[in-house]
Formats: structure tokens, C-alpha cells, sequence
């Protein structure tokens, strides 16, 4: 290795070890709240930090963008290629991410409660994933790129593309650790099922929207700052485990890194060969 | 300073920093715990006084039809009573375990008076308190879920150092009355 590089892997080796540290303490918090925060009932549940399981269900017409999948919630990553490592691993680089913010509904075998997924980090696979190899990227995305007003688009699609879209499907199982706050205030204005009709906006989403709303026992959004707020379709004891891994992963791994990055720095000083 | 000094040094202040941190972090969680468990009760305490309150006007509806049982009445007004002297979660909860007994004798003895299963208010009644047990049962397992992890946690390594120095004592569960418990004899008569 000659020395810049090695600098600049010292450089990054002390630089990645203390951030891991750092981030470690911030996933050691999510994995305590998780490990105490017992599951509640939808029926029972109290305002204040909650953990639930539940089915989702939509509340309104939610399509996913890139496959035109009916869903509950999606999230779309599009990223350009920034390099390839010499083991043949491909980087990208992420230049648009993207999700929706439609509230859903999560049932349980006691009642239903409302979820604003804004700000939430989403444990969900991405179920469709496509990279396209450069000159021109299909139709679809290009015109989604064009809806979102991503001016670089042309350029971008010159190079290699990857676009990632992630789903929520209704009925799929879920995980939601988030804090609960009481429903809004609402009051119907009419009752009048004929009348609602005739005013040509009353679908069956709309009528299904006034028979689950007045059930709804909750709210569930994103809390203070700082807060975890986690929806996931892993398990408790799967989201345990794999922020137990990153706490402690981060807690002990970090330093160890950090140290190896400050030894090789000295080493280089010791031996002058600093930048050269 | 030498370079091995400043590695020596560099790796103490990590260790000190991290165990600093790890134990501040199970003090802020074991605080967690505690007021976790205070607003558990809080939400049971909401629940039970909703339950309070629907008594009097349970009797109110009832009385004018079940003149003749003034053992429900005086058992229910008895349980009713004792929980104005209760202090602890045990004490609490055991006045709270006689007024579920008392009502479940209440409703059976109501199930002799057609008319008064007919009453609108009754029923209406006999509904809200239906459902505000339920709720009570739901929350009273969330409470002892948290207490359980409570007194599981402050009795860990390391936890209970901190627990310790904290001077923290397990909490008490919301236990459920032994008589709910006990199985239902059910005998079956045959006749040849």
C-alpha cells in the first residue's frame, strides 16, 4: 500500500471507529426501549410509547410507484453507480429516496389503530429492485423522475442506474414501536348516505374511511425527537437481536477500529512516511 | 508524548467514555421502567374509576326492581366501600377483585328479573361495564408485563448495580383474585 493510501485508511479507519461508537449509544437506547416496552393491545393501548402487532389495512388508494402495486405505504431509493471495489462489489451512491405519507390502519384481534408512517424507519425488504446498465433508463422511471422534478435525470441515466422500491401490502403482518397520541376531534357534518353520493366524491374508500375512522383507538406517529419510531415486519425478537448486534457491535467494534486507525497513523509518523 | 502513551490514552478515555455511557444508559432505562409502570397504573386507575362510577347508577336502575335482594346490594356497596381505605397496589387491587366478584353475583341474581333484563338503562349499563372489564383485564397484563421486566431487569448483571445504588424495589404485581381462577365444577346430571 503506498502511503497516501494508507493515510487515508487511517484517516477513515479513526474516523468510521468513532462514529460507530457514537452510533452505538443511539442504537443501545432503541434496543433498550424495545427490549422494555411490553406489547400492548389496540383495545387497551395507552397514549405514550407503544408496542404493537398487527395487520396492515389501507386507508386510501396508495399505489406503489415503480410496480403499480396496491399498498399500504412504499419507498422508492434510486441511486446512480459511484464505483466498483477490486473484489468486483458495486458502490451507488443514492441521489433520490423517497416514501409515501398516507396514514394506514393497523388491526389487531382487539381493535384498529391509525399510523402516520412520516419519520418512521421502515424494516421492509425491497421487494422490487432493478439496475439498468447505462443510455437510457425504461419509460416508467424516467417519467417518475420527471414528476419529481430531478433535474439531473438525463445525465444520471447515461451511467448505470439501480432503482429499489419497497412495499407494505395490506394484510401483511406488522411490528409498530412508536408513540400513541389520542384520536383528533372529528364530527361528521352529514349522515346522509344518499346525499353523500350525489355529491359524486362518496367511493367505497371514502365509506370505508367513515366506518373504521370512529373505531380507531389511537394514533400512532413519530414522538419527540430522538425517539425511536419502528415499523418492521421482522419479529420483536428479530429487531432485539439486530439492534443488540449494531449496540454492541458499534460499542466494542468502534473503538477496536479506531484504535487500528490511530496505531497505523502513528506508525506512519514514527516512520516519516506521512503523505509522501 | 510518545506514541504508545497516546494509544494508552486514546483507548482508556473509549473504555471510560463507553462504560460511563452503558451504565448512564441502564440509569435513564431503569427510570424509564419505573414511570412506565406509574403511567400503567395510571391507565388501570382510569379505568377502574370509570368502573367506580357506573356503580351508583347500576344500583339506581336496579333497586326498584330487585327490592328483595338487599344482599347484592349491601355486598357491592361493601366492596365499594373498602376501596376508599385501600393504599397499596395489593390492598387495591384485592377492594378492586371484591367489586368484580360482587358485580359478577349482582348480574347473576339480575338474570331472575325479566323486566329489569329488559330495561334499556340495565342493559346499557351491563354493557359499559362489560367492556370496561375487558379493558381493565387488557391493561392490567400490560401492567404486569412491565412490572415483570421491572423486577427481572433490576435483578440482572449489571443492571442490578445500578438498581442498587438506586435503591430500587421490585413493584407489585396486580395479582387477579384466586376465586377467578379456581375451575368451574360442572356436573352433569344424566337421567336414564
Amino acid at each position: 500500500m503506498i502511503p497516501i493510501q494508507a493515510t487515508l485508511f487511517s484517516v477513515g479507519s479513526l474516523g468510521f471507529g468513532v462514529w460507530a461508537f457514537l452510533h452505538g449509544f443511539r442504537s443501545l437506547r432503541t434496543w433498550r426501549v424495545i427490549r422494555d416496552t411490553p406489547t400492548a393491545r389496540v383495545r387497551s393501548m395507552a397514549m405514550g410509547m407503544v408496542e404493537l402487532n398487527g395487520t396492515v389495512e389501507p386507508r386510501s388508494d396508495t399505489v406503489a410507484p415503480f410496480t403499480g402495486k396496491s399498498c399500504v405505504f412504499w419507498e422508492v431509493e434510486i441511486s446512480t453507480l459511484s464505483g466498483r471495489s477490486r473484489g468486483g462489489r458495486t458502490n451507488w451512491h443514492v441521489v433520490h429516496r423517497n416514501r409515501s405519507g398516507n396514514p394506514f390502519y393497523l388491526r389487531d384481534e382487539t381493535g384498529v389503530a391509525l399510523v402516520y408512517p412520516q419519520g418512521a424507519d421502515v424494516k421492509v425488504g425491497f421487494g422490487a429492485e432493478e439496475t439498468t446498465h447505462g443510455l437510457g433508463v425504461p419509460e416508467m422511471y424516467m417519467q417518475y423522475m420527471e414528476q419529481q422534478g430531478l433535474g439531473m435525470r438525463r445525465m444520471w441515466a447515461i451511467g448505470a442506474m439501480r432503482f429499489r422500491e419497497r412495499a407494505l401490502e395490506p394484510g401483511v403482518r406488522l411490528y409498530v414501536l412508536g408513540r400513541a397520541h389520542p384520536k383528533a376531534m372529528a364530527r361528521d357534518v352529514s349522515f346522509d348516505d344518499i346525499e353523500m353520493q350525489a355529491t359524486g366524491t362518496d367511493g367505497w374508500r371514502a365509506k370505508r374511511v367513515r366506518e373504521v375512522d370512529p373505531d380507531v383507538r389511537g394514533v400512532i406517529r413519530s414522538g419527540q425527537k430522538g425517539e425511536p419510531y419502528l415499523m418492521s415486519q421482522t419479529s420483536e425478537a428479530g429487531m432485539t437481536l439486530e439492534y443488540g448486534v449494531r449496540a454492541f457491535g458499534g460499542l466494542i467494534g468502534g473503538p477496536l477500529l479506531a484504535c487500528f486507525g490511530l496505531w497505523c497513523l502513528l506508525e506512519l509518523a514514527r516512520t516519516g512516511s506521512f503523505f509522501r | 508524548m510518545h506514541p504508545g502513551e497516546i494509544l494508552w490514552t486514546v483507548v482508556i478515555g473509549f473504555v471510560l467514555v463507553g462504560s460511563v455511557g452503558y451504565f448512564l444508559s441502564i440509569y435513564n432505562s431503569l427510570i424509564e421502567m419505573k414511570n412506565n409502570i406509574g403511567r400503567s397504573w395510571a391507565n388501570i386507575d382510569v379505568l377502574l374509576k370509570q368502573r367506580h362510577d357506573e356503580l351508583p347508577k347500576l344500583v339506581k336502575v336496579c333497586e326498584a326492581y330487585m327490592q328483595h335482594e338487599r344482599g347484592v346490594f349491601d355486598k357491592l356497596s361493601e366492596a365499594r366501600a373498602a376501596l376508599a381505605g385501600a393504599a397499596s397496589v395489593r390492598q387495591r387491587a384485592d377492594a378492586e377483585n371484591a367489586i368484580t366478584r360482587a358485580l359478577g353475583g349482582f348480574f347473576a341474581v339480575a338474570e331472575n328479573y325479566p323486566d329489569l333484563k329488559a330495561n334499556n338503562s340495565f342493559t346499557s349499563l351491563q354493557q359499559r361495564i362489560s367492556e370496561l372489564e375487558n379493558a381493565i383485564a387488557d391493561r392490567r397484563e400490560f401492567y404486569n408485563d412491565t412490572v415483570a421486566m421491572f423486577n427481572t431487569r433490576i435483578e440482572q448483571i449489571p443492571d442490578s448495580w445500578v438498581a442498587g445504588g438506586m435503591n430500587l424495589q421490585p413493584a407489585e404485581l396486580f395479582k387477579i383474585d384466586e376465586s377467578e381462577r379456581k375451575d368451574v365444577d360442572i356436573a352433569f346430571k344424566m337421567t336414564a
